[in-house]
């Protein structure tokens, strides 16, 4: 049996052998009361409220009532703690079957500097930590309508920005915090789950969808507990060589010991795309119209008969509703129970989802569980085990820049390439593009988490945590082009498979020592083994015999076009010191050391240090804390770094078949025995404050960053042979930024409730060294990094007098048009609650500075088929028919070059764009429900969203985020992706 | 395999510590080959087995680009780089693609003879691989001579493109050399083909009467080509993906849509199932299909009898013998001509009418082989009657890469 195998099957069985029921101690009481809002005495829901020294506690319920049976006979502490509160305790002796009556009053504490987070040596106080770290908590994930983690996170916190790169349902998106560090390397975050390292990029590009999904969707929402954003190098140093693209931990929802608490989540929707409005064209780029007198184009062949006229179409395949977008039905599922003896609790969750696309044949199902699962077989000991599995079967249209795709065809009207059949006589152009809907692209995703977590503390000043993680992907992507396909008659299948196995132990140490009334120490070490782990097969196969549904063995031709089968191991170690001061200053100073086997044979370790230092203002006597309650001091500097790819530093040839099918060597790689890690050094400064009790709160950051050694594909000149870049560490890149977390409670009165909340985010990128580079071309049109520009940016030829009214001038070289992703970032939230019961969310993102590069309009222009440009083609051709009577005076120089219809004036670099826009992500309206109307239960509430309400931008395309995820991950480009949905969602909550 | 065992003091360390199998520690990387692992006789076959593959790449890539610029085929598609080669603007940073493959093919042949001197030492001589090696030394030099406007060699400085007809020359005398030391088929296979790339390139240099010479030798019927295969993608001819799955070349346009039904330079219309004429790639150009390439795995000739002979034919003419020309070209006309498809003889008395009959027969014998584009460039260098116009007003040859421009040091700030 393998390795994975035994590892799944150990999970399982440990996953299930405990009871699940709660064991009745003998001398045991019972305590309940209320939590309430200090000042405005609003209950307070989901809060945990624990006795402390025991394992027993409950979560309050929607009116702030909480019950937790099993307590331990005798005099107990009761502590209530909710992120954004002040933790509260209160004392009580329970009598052995008898009910104690504990109510419970807390403070509201924006920024809560008791609040425990956890690093990578330990659970440690906010007060402590001399970096930046982010909160997500449970309750903004309830509140948000995201349909998984990337949305979650988006506009959230600042430093944290998220593209999505297409509307299908289940498409991946791109994850950046804070700038792009690295110029050649993953800028992806390391991701962490329960402290299992998961992998946190792409799946492969699915053949004719060229999209890919992130494995980090498959951890649901509803089973999230919060999220910590780690986001620079200064704080990510103990995570060594991977981290410096930042760190994001999520931690899943635990049981606590008491009676069993249930929750199911029932939610129905709609997904449509009736909002999409391209300017000036009402039929969105025939997506919203495909039968009726808006179905033409342009005839721009100058040497056509029919030069300047209409041409009108039929497609044949068009729908009986007149047009391709149609509203797609949203269901979800999900329960979980938790509870637990003082021995063991558990968390058990389900999840089942189902996802319509706007597109007849776009869906994403999905379904999993999680087991969360705590045994304490001793005081001094805490074995936690966390295994979930969550599968996925996403059915992809074929989008974005494929001759064969959907959206392409459909909006180059005219100039199509399905060709086909069935149309009236009184057309000559007759288009077949359901043809593009046969295609039939699916990945099939089985993502499996597993972590052994032991938590060892024998004594009150020594912990020790290790942790053993398995992240098991494993996607198959397949693409069936049928028998008898109008643009292939003979068929084709890809297939590939891919599986991604991440296994990683951690260990790490921590001892406390109390020098008196002062003065106190922490030390830690620890250390990690990181294994990764790719297979990956994929083959094309052509040529089927018949119609049916084929398999590889189908076809007449198979060709295996890659196998991958690559171990890499990344191993450190750390250590840490902790100094503080009258518990209100923090001098923290650690060091990590890493071996990686992508580094090159000549290279020897890697040294990351950090120190930082931490300074609670607020905690003297002098400080007006009456009015001004928190302020915290924070500095911190800091190296992590990026290891290049696996075996970039050998030299090789590929095997490769020529000469008739004979065996044979081609240059692969050039190969650098010197080869070593980027080093990222950041320097940090901020604070957090709160103040007017928790009225307005703060969070300000200022970061640094220098990455250097920067591995930079270098070029070798193509007549030495060996075409593909070599990694070097040349480089430098250097970012700097601002963010702002602000958040302000305009009313707080118990029947009404009304906060704001801004997250700012400012950042400027440059490429400050490049060797001897002149530049780097990042993978993507256009898309370049250069010395004294933002990493990436966009150079191509510049229409330099755009809007003056005159024959265009363009740059004789390519110049800087703008960057590729965007340098500020702003997302405004409101919240509005009612007498308690009603609460309305919204949260609105601004994304300003990025550019992105148009080619939908550019392709469909130069066909005659850009309806933007319609107006100004017909002066083109009148001008060019020579008609002065219908001059192009009026025309600017951009639409001259946009909208020509000399085939020699058409120029791709015009449509490079500013990608500016605002969107409304969302806005949700809860209502909860009188216990009344839903007896039997703690809890319950109806919650109506809306995602993607609202959009604005001058951005000429369809969506500004849109990218080509086949193209590159740090270049982007719209070709032809379906823009993102707005989805509209009914929900029903309940716990009892 | 590729198996590495680096930063081992840190693994282990840390591996001990964490008392994890000894296992996890070993990192691999199959499938790539080490270069040391190439430094043995039993690696000779595939090393010029590589040298084949590099040139049918490179061969793949030229005869579309080439044949766009060179008015053998029209750009009716979407791609940006083919729409400028169609309008005759060659720049640098379009060319990236093709002076890589074609350099590739140049540099595995000739530092693969050096490695494969050093391997095979005394049997360097008499090993037919050693001869095709150089025979792939030498065409993949008469590619580059036939489209670069500069030579460069190993990241040199840039010299005149005619160093690419010497490098060539001197590596088909070395193969004709190794050759004629071997017996049987292969003597005479390996020989016509040398003789064959040997015949053009001393035409290039002006060496005529020898060109000639070499050329006699080359039986009408020989032909040497870059195979192209449907064993895997890279083997692929995709000029002719490019020209039936997708229609981004066309012969619409092209002074060889006047032609009609000469063997040399297939082609047909396409209609749409409901009978319009099927447009290209970019939905407004007239699609007109060639056909001498119709699978993905059809080769594509380089070198061939019949182009010996209108290769001596110019020969002639440039010895003022315009009969002996005529008869060459007919000579070649006569050997494709099919009752379908006939190809009468044609006549000229003067030279004037025979160089414009040699250069589309000479076009239509190499019709869509990377090598028109040559030819449009030399003769626009002559004067008449010899001159041809097409590329007047065009950009003549392929630059030096922006690549290489900006890697190599030779040519930085040039």
């Amino acid at each position: 049996m393998s390795f994975v195998r035994r590892w799944i099957v150990a999970s399982a069985v440990a996953a299930l052998a405990p009871t699940l029921g709660p064991a009745q101690a003998a001398q045991t009481g019972m305590v309940q009361g209320k939590v309430t809002v200090e000042g405005i005495g609003r209950p307070l829901a989901n809060a945990m409220v624990s006795v402390v020294g025991t394992q027993a506690g409950a979560q309050t319920n929607d009116v702030g009532e909480y019950r937790i049976t099993g307590v331990p006979a005798g005099p107990r502490v009761i502590r209530v703690q909710r992120i954004g509160f002040s933790p509260a305790t209160a004392n009580v002796t329970v009598q052995a079957g008898q009910t104690a009556t504990v109510d419970l009053v807390v403070k509201e504490a924006p920024v809560s500097l008791e609040q425990v987070v956890v690093t990578a040596t330990g659970d440690v106080r906010r007060k402590e930590i001399t970096n930046s770290m982010a909160t997500i908590s449970a309750e903004a994930i309830q509140n948000a309508p995201v349909a998984n983690a990337q949305q979650l996170l988006a506009a959230q916190t600042p430093g944290v920005t998220v593209l999505a790169n297409s509307g299908q349902p289940g498409a991946g998106g791109v994850i950046r915090l804070r700038a792009t560090n690295s110029i050649s390397q993953s800028n992806n975050p390391i991701i962490y789950v329960d402290g299992v390292r998961i992998y946190s990029g792409n799946t492969p590009v699915a053949a004719n969808a060229r999209q890919t999904m992130l494995p980090l969707n498959d951890i649901r929402s509803e089973d999230i507990e919060r999220v910590e954003v780690v986001k620079g190098a200064a704080a990510t140093t103990l995570y060594g060589t991977e981290a410096s693209g930042g760190v994001i931990q999520i931690f899943t929802k635990r049981g606590r010991s008491g009676k069993p608490q249930w929750n199911i989540d029932v939610t129905g929707g709609t997904n449509d795309l009736d909002y999409l409005n391209v300017k000036g064209d009402p039929t969105a780029v025939f997506l919203k119209e495909c039968r009726g007198p808006n179905m033409y184009g342009l005839d721009v062949v100058t040497t056509s008969a029919t030069f300047g006229q209409q041409v009108k179409f039929e497609d044949a395949t068009c729908p009986s509703s007149n047009k391709w977008v149609k509203t797609g039905a949203v269901s979800k599922y999900s329960a979980s129970v938790g509870g637990g003896s003082e021995l063991m609790q558990y968390q058990l969750a389900g999840n089942v989802s189902d996802e319509a696309g706007v597109l007849e044949t776009s869906r994403y199902r999905t379904g999993g569980f999680r087991g969360n699962f705590t045994f304490r077989p001793t005081s001094t000991l805490e074995i936690q085990l966390n295994p979930s599995y969550q599968r996925g079967n996403q059915q992809w249209i074929a989008d974005g820049n494929l001759a064969n795709g959907f959206l392409l065809n459909v909006a180059r009207g005219t100039a199509g390439n399905y060709r086909g059949s069935g149309c009236s006589s009184a057309v000559t152009v007759c288009m077949n593009n359901r043809a593009a809907l046969d295609i039939n692209t699916t990945t099939k995703t089985d993502h499996y988490i597993s972590g052994l977590a032991l938590n060892y503390a024998p004594a009150e000043w020594w912990t020790n945590r290790l942790t053993i993680g398995f992240d098991y992907n494993n996607v198959e992507n397949r693409s069936t082009i049928p028998f008898g396909h109008l643009r292939n008659a003979v068929g084709q299948l890809i297939e590939g498979d891919w599986t991604r196995q991440f296994l990683s132990v951690d260990y790490a140490t921590t001892m406390k020592k109390d020098f008196g009334s002062s003065l106190t120490t922490s030390t830690s070490f620890g250390g990690q083994l990181f294994q990764d782990n790719l297979l990956s097969t994929s083959v094309t196969a052509d040529e089927f015999s018949g119609p049916g549904a084929p398999v590889l063995t189908s076809a007449a031709r198979r060709t295996v076009t890659a196998d991958t089968r690559r171990k890499v191991v990344n191993a450190g170690l750390f250590f840490q010191e902790q100094i503080g001061w009258k518990d209100r200053a923090f001098i923290t100073a650690g060091l990590r050391v890493d071996g990686n086997s992508a580094f090159g044979q000549d290279f020897g370790l890697q040294a990351y240090p950090k120190l930082g230092v931490s300074y609670v203002l607020s905690d003297h006597d002098f400080w007006p804390s009456e009015s001004f309650e928190t302020f915290k001091l924070r500095a911190a500097v800091g190296d992590a770094g990026k290891a290049p790819g696996a075996f970039d530093a050998v030299r090789t040839w590929d095997p490769i078949a020529g000469d008739e099918a004979k065996p044979g060597f081609s240059p692969n790689q050039l190969g650098n025995t010197q080869l070593g890690p980027e080093r990222t050094r950041e320097m940090e400064l901020g604070f957090e404050a709160s103040a007017w009790a928790g009225r307005m709160s703060m969070d300000l950051t200022y970061f640094d960053t220098r990455t250097t050694d920067a591995l930079i594909q270098v070029r070798y000149p193509p007549s030495q042979g060996f075409l593909n870049r070599q990694l070097e560490n040349l480089g430098e890149v250097h970012n700097q930024g601002l963010e702002v977390r602000t958040e302000v409670g305009f009313i707080r009165r118990a029947k009404l409730d009304w906060r704001g909340r801004l997250n700012l985010t400012h950042t400027k990128s440059e490429a400050t060294d490049l060797g001897d580079e002149p530049l780097i071309s990042a993978g993507g049109t256009f898309t370049e990094v250069r010395k004294g520009y933002p990493v990436t940016s966009l150079f191509a030829r510049q229409v330099k007098n755009a809007n003056a009214l005159a024959a265009p001038i363009l740059s004789d070289t390519n110049v800087f048009l703008g960057q590729t992703f965007p340098d500020r970032v702003y997302g405004l939230g409101s919240t509005l609650t009612l007498w308690d019961r009603l609460t309305i969310d919204g949260l609105g993102e601004f994304q300003l500075g990025a550019s992105n590069i148009n080619a939908v309009g550019y392709q469909n222009a130069l066909r005659g088929n850009w309806r933007p440009c319609f107006a100004a083609q017909g002066k083109m051709v009148a001008a060019i028919k020579g008609n002065t009577t219908a001059p192009l005076a009026d025309l600017t120089a951009l639409e001259r070059t946009r909208c020509a219809v000399d085939r020699t004036q058409q120029y791709f670099d015009a449509w490079v764009e500013k990608a500016d826009f605002f969107r409304l992500r969302y806005v949700t309206a809860t209502y909860r429900l009188p216990s009344r109307w839903v007896r039997g239960v703690q809890g319950a509430s109806l919650t109506f969203s809306g995602r993607n309400l609202f959009y604005s931008s001058d951005y000429s395309g369809l969506d500004p985020e849109s990218a080509d995820q086949a193209d590159s991950q740090v270049g982007r480009r719209e070709y032809y992706q379906l823009p993102q949905l707005r989805s509209f969602q009914l929900s029903f909550r309940a716990n009892w | 395999m590729t198996t590495l065992s680096v930063s081992r003091r840190a693994l282990h360390l840390v591996g001990a510590a964490l008392l994890v199998g000894c296992n996890s520690l070993d990192v691999s990387n199959p499938g790539p080959i080490n270069d040391a692992d190439l430094d043995k006789a039993s690696a000779m076959p595939g090393l010029v087995t590589g040298m084949s593959f590099d040139l049918s790449r490179a061969m793949d890539v030229t005869a579309q680009a080439l044949a766009i610029m060179a008015d053998e085929l029209y750009h009716g598609g979407s791609y940006t780089n083919e729409g400028l080669f169609n309008r005759g603007i060659v720049r640098p940073e379009d060319v990236n693609g093709m002076w890589g493959d074609m350099h590739r093919a140049r540099w595995v042949a000739e530092s693969g003879i050096t490695r494969m001197k050093a391997v095979l030492g005394t049997g360097f001589d008499t090993s037919p691989l050693a001869a095709r090696a150089n025979i792939y030394a030498g065409l993949s030099n008469r590619l580059l001579g036939e489209a670069v406007c500069s030579a460069v060699i190993d990241g040199g400085p840039a010299q005149d493109n005619k160093v690419h007809f010497a490098r060539a020359e001197a590596s088909f005398s070395e193969a004709v050399r190794i050759a004629s030391g071997l017996t049987g088929a292969i003597r005479d296979s390996l020989l016509r083909v040398a003789y064959g790339g040997r015949a053009s390139v001393r035409a290039w240099q002006g060496k005529w009467t020898e060109a000639a010479a070499d050329a006699a030798l080359v039986p009408t019927s020989y032909v040497f080509v870059a195979p192209f295969s449907t064993n895997t993608v890279a083997e692929n001819n995709d000029l002719a993906f490019e020209t039936t799955t997708r229609s981004e070349y066309t012969v619409f346009n092209t002074q060889w849509a006047q032609v009609f039904r000469d063997p040399r330079v297939p082609w047909d219309s396409v209609k749409t199932t409901s009978g319009a004429l099927a447009v290209g790639q970019d939905g407004r150009t007239t699609f007109f299909r060639q056909r001498k390439y119709t699978t993905l795995a059809a080769d594509i000739p380089l070198v061939k009898g019949t182009e010996m002979l209108v290769l001596r034919a110019e020969a002639a003419l440039r010895a003022n013998d315009v009969t002996g020309a005529m008869a060459l070209i007919n000579q070649a006309r006569a050997f494709q001509n099919t009752a379908n498809t006939p190809l009468p003889p044609l006549t000229a008395t003067t030279a004037a009418q025979a160089w414009p009959i040699l250069q589309r027969e000479r076009g239509a014998i190499t019709w869509l082989e990377s090598r028109r584009f040559w030819d449009l460039r030399r003769w626009n260098g002559e004067a008449a009657p010899i001159k041809n116009s097409f590329l007047e007003t065009r950009d003549k040859c392929v630059p030096i890469s922006l690549n290489e421009r900006n890697s190599n040091p030779n040519l930085r700030g040039g």
